[in-house]
């Protein structure tokens, strides 16, 4: 229950972080999706066993503050969590000074991923449309570059950040 | 096979996974919309602090950024006249201060609406950034379907969703929105729909109508969903139907809808 609620305290902040911090600081439609790079992030660090109840909070929290029917991000970013845990385990060996290449292609991955479904099932469940307009989604659109950069910058800051903090710990 | 494919890791998956699609199929409204009227209700206050915080902080950036450009532009006026660049300066700088709150409530549509001004507090995710959080809910007499408007009376959008003390604004550019709308230059009109949040679209306009590139668009006041002279936007293309028994139109808004800072909702006609 206490682990419960840290997990929803923590996603609580970070999603009143990304709707009323984040639009402000970044250009007009480059601001990241701090919830699903730390999902990416920590799926690819400690894989999706460890990481579902916090996709799942998330995605919960995010439908209910994106004012999407109940389901929609809880699904995507379970599904995010789910294939780059897989994709991590599968890319286990590489090198070290791979790895934030690694993990940048990862959080492409998951930001496209993420985008394709939550379009989706809005289109599905929010919007009714019919389902031939489905397919049209297109990753060369300028939005969804706009959307990578923004997750990729925001990655990059975090990286460095725990990278330093790491370097810290073990110094002392 | 059939052992790997069920692994805990799986099922889990799967099994959330699949309640998450029948949870959006179904869309429980009368179990969920209470909860996030909770939920918005708890998060107000955080949310408003974090909103102006968050614009101050990127005003100070934009005033430092912008540092670099006055000074080039002070050299060229130097040049040009001394004494009156100190004077603009001096000017601008008494200006500058509060312009964007002056100038809506100098050019809100006080005398033809009851409005009630609000600040924003949330916005959309990009890339759709079709709705917007405002500071004022049920508690200040705003209810559901009211419009909301910018500066000279420009519609932006409707109220969608209300709590006591926030309310969710769709904006025009939403794909469940429809307003009659009317191209005050030469009569035609049509519906102006939204496209999945990325733009403006006039339908139905009949193809003896005519419209050209640049005129003005407004509300119609047919329907009743919005009062007559609203401002919409401009055309900026003409296109024939499918088929070719309607022209339409895309529109153009005049104000950036994800750079609202602060909108009016028009509570009722004076």
């Amino acid at each position: 229950m206490g682990k419960f609620l840290q997990i929803l305290l923590v996603v609580f902040l970070a999603l009143i972080l990304q709707v009323s911090l984040l639009p402000n600081i970044f250009p007009a439609g480059f601001a990241p999706n701090l919830l699903l790079v730390a999902i990416i992030f920590l799926s690819a660090r400690t894989g999706f066993e460890k990481m579902w109840p916090w996709a799942l909070t998330a995605g919960l929290l995010s439908d209910f503050f994106f004012f999407l029917p109940i389901g929609i991000s809880t699904a995507s970013f379970l599904a995010v969590a789910f294939i780059v845990g897989f994709l991590t385990k599968w890319l286990a060996i590489i090198h070290e000074s791979l790895k934030f290449l690694v993990l940048a292609i990862l959080m492409i991955a998951g930001t496209v991923i993420n985008s394709w479904l939550v379009s989706i099932f809005s289109k599905i469940f929010l919007y009714h449309e019919p389902l031939h307009s489905l397919l049209f989604f297109s990753i060369l659109d300028p939005a969804m570059w706009k959307i990578i950069a923004g997750n990729l910058f925001l990655f990059a800051v975090i990286y460095t950040l725990l990278k330093k903090f790491e370097r810290l710990i073990i110094t002392r | 096979m059939s052992r790997k494919f069920f692994s805990k890791k799986n099922s889990i998956f799967l099994i959330v996974f699949l309640i998450c699609f029948l949870a959006a199929y179904l869309n429980p409204k009368f179990f969920t919309e209470p909860i996030r009227r909770g939920l918005l209700t708890i998060a107000y206050p955080f949310q408003k602090t974090s909103f102006l915080l968050s614009r101050r902080l990127s005003n100070s950036a934009g005033f430092i950024k912008s540092i670099g450009n006055l000074r080039e532009d002070n050299e060229k006026l130097i040049k040009e006249n001394r004494i009156l660049l100190a004077q603009l300066a001096e000017l601008k700088t008494a200006r500058s201060e509060n312009d964007v709150l002056r100038e809506q409530l100098k050019l809100a549509p006080f005398q033809r609406f009851d409005l009630e001004a609000s600040f924003v507090i949330a916005k959309d995710n990009p890339p759709s950034e079709s709705w917007i959080l405002i500071d004022k809910g049920s508690a200040r007499g705003i209810e559901k379907g009211m419009n909301v408007v910018v500066n000279s009376g420009i519609l932006v959008g409707k109220i969608e969703e209300v709590s006591p003390a926030s309310a969710k604004v769709i904006f025009l550019s939403n794909s469940s929105v429809a307003i009659n709308a009317l191209d005050i230059e030469t009569g035609a009109s049509g519906v102006v729909k939204g496209e999945y949040g990325l733009g403006l679209n006039m339908e139905m306009i009949p193809q003896r109508d005519l419209m050209n590139k640049g005129d003005a668009i407004t509300t119609s006041g047919l329907g009743e969903e919005a009062p007559k002279g609203l401002l919409i936007g401009k055309v900026q293309e003409i296109k024939l139907s499918g088929d070719k028994l309607f022209q339409s139109a895309v529109i153009i808004p005049p104000v950036k809808y994800s750079d609202l800072e602060m909108v009016f909702v028009v509570k009722e006609k004076k």
